[in-house]
């Protein structure tokens, strides 16, 4: 082999080692970025729950308002979602979500609320139950006035919202 | 005169993996410490507020005027019992936990390792403290802070 040719091969292999070695550097800095990027799309579903959960919670029909004395952040007012779930037909496409449930965390009960065993139930599915789509989810106080004794207070309480809506 | 050539060529090859090498290292130091950055969590800060406003069975002198979190918190700093003779603290106490088990879904088996919730107030001294889960399964943690009047301030970490 001629001198020339050897410096050629030299070179050939320098570069090889070279591209392998920088390849490698960059699949390590791929896999940092790959787990980071797992962690802001979990951020911003998160975000996105809280969007949607502040866009619903502030329109008049789920709004506690100031019926509870105080302006509660993000409140729904549970005995007007009740009502709401009776004309829901007319707000099929309202809000662009094809079910919004209300899970209570405060309580025994594992039924579905309808106007016979309210407030004693668990979850209030206002749209349809089986529901196909993206589910996000975030916490809310739920209110409704209750009495003892005849004497009404005010009953806020830990709350999940799961509201389910397709991409399209 | 060809082995010095060789040693030259090897030379600036060690010095392209010593560069690179300092890059790594440099890299990932700044990764590390951003890490170790409070990151804000919109589902921690929505519980705490939630918290907050949940009515106790706990009434000081008023009948059916029952107490939220966030006053029966001021009560057990004041160290005053509920009508029914319990103690504000040991309610604020058995209520937060028993929220706490009932929201959130925590262990191995879970998206959520672990988390840790406490309140506390000027003094930087603990109304409640509590820990679900394992922390040293987790990879990353975000949470929230809340705070009010006489320097209370609730907080949620949730490890991921």
């Amino acid at each position: 082999m001629k001198k020339a040719q050897m410096k050629i091969q030299q070179m050939a292999f320098m570069l090889i080692a070279v591209t392998i070695f920088f390849v490698l550097v960059g699949m390590f800095f791929l896999t940092i970025k790959m787990a980071t990027l797992k962690k802001d799309a979990a951020f911003l579903k998160e975000q996105e729950a809280k969007l949607l959960l502040d866009k619903l919670a502030s329109s008049p029909e789920f709004s506690c308002g100031t019926s509870f004395d105080e302006q509660i952040p993000n409140c729904i007012d549970f005995d007007k979602v009740m009502v709401l779930k009776s004309k829901i037909s007319n707000y099929s496409k309202f809000w662009g979500v094809s079910n919004i449930e209300i899970i209570r965390q405060d309580t025994k009960s594992t039924e579905s609320c309808t106007p016979q065993n309210y407030p004693d139930c668990k979850i209030l599915s206002l749209m349809n139950e089986n529901a196909e789509g993206i589910s996000v989810s975030n916490f809310i106080s739920l209110c409704r006035r209750s009495s003892i004794m005849q004497d009404p207070y005010n009953y806020c309480e830990v709350a999940k919202i799961l509201i389910t809506y397709n991409e399209n | 005169m060809k082995t010095k050539k060789a040693q030259h060529e090897m030379v600036g090859f060690a010095l392209i993996i010593i560069v690179v090498a300092i890059l790594i290292i440099v890299v990932l130091s700044l990764t590390h410490n951003k890490k170790t950055d409070f990151e804000e969590s919109p589902l921690a800060s929505s519980f705490l507020q939630s918290l907050l406003y949940q009515t106790t069975n706990c009434s000081i002198n008023y009948g059916s005027n029952f107490l939220s979190i966030r006053e029966l918190t001021k009560a057990c700093l004041a160290d005053e019992d509920c009508e029914d003779g319990n103690s504000a603290c040991a309610l604020l106490n058995s209520t937060i936990d028993k929220i706490l088990n009932e929201s959130f879904q925590v262990g191995e088996k879970y998206p959520l390792k672990s988390l840790e919730f406490k309140i506390t107030h000027s003094q930087n001294q603990f109304l409640y403290s509590s820990n679900l889960g394992n922390q040293t399964n987790s990879s990353s943690s975000r949470g929230s802070m809340q705070e009010f009047e006489n320097g209370i301030k609730f907080y949620l970490d949730l490890y991921y």
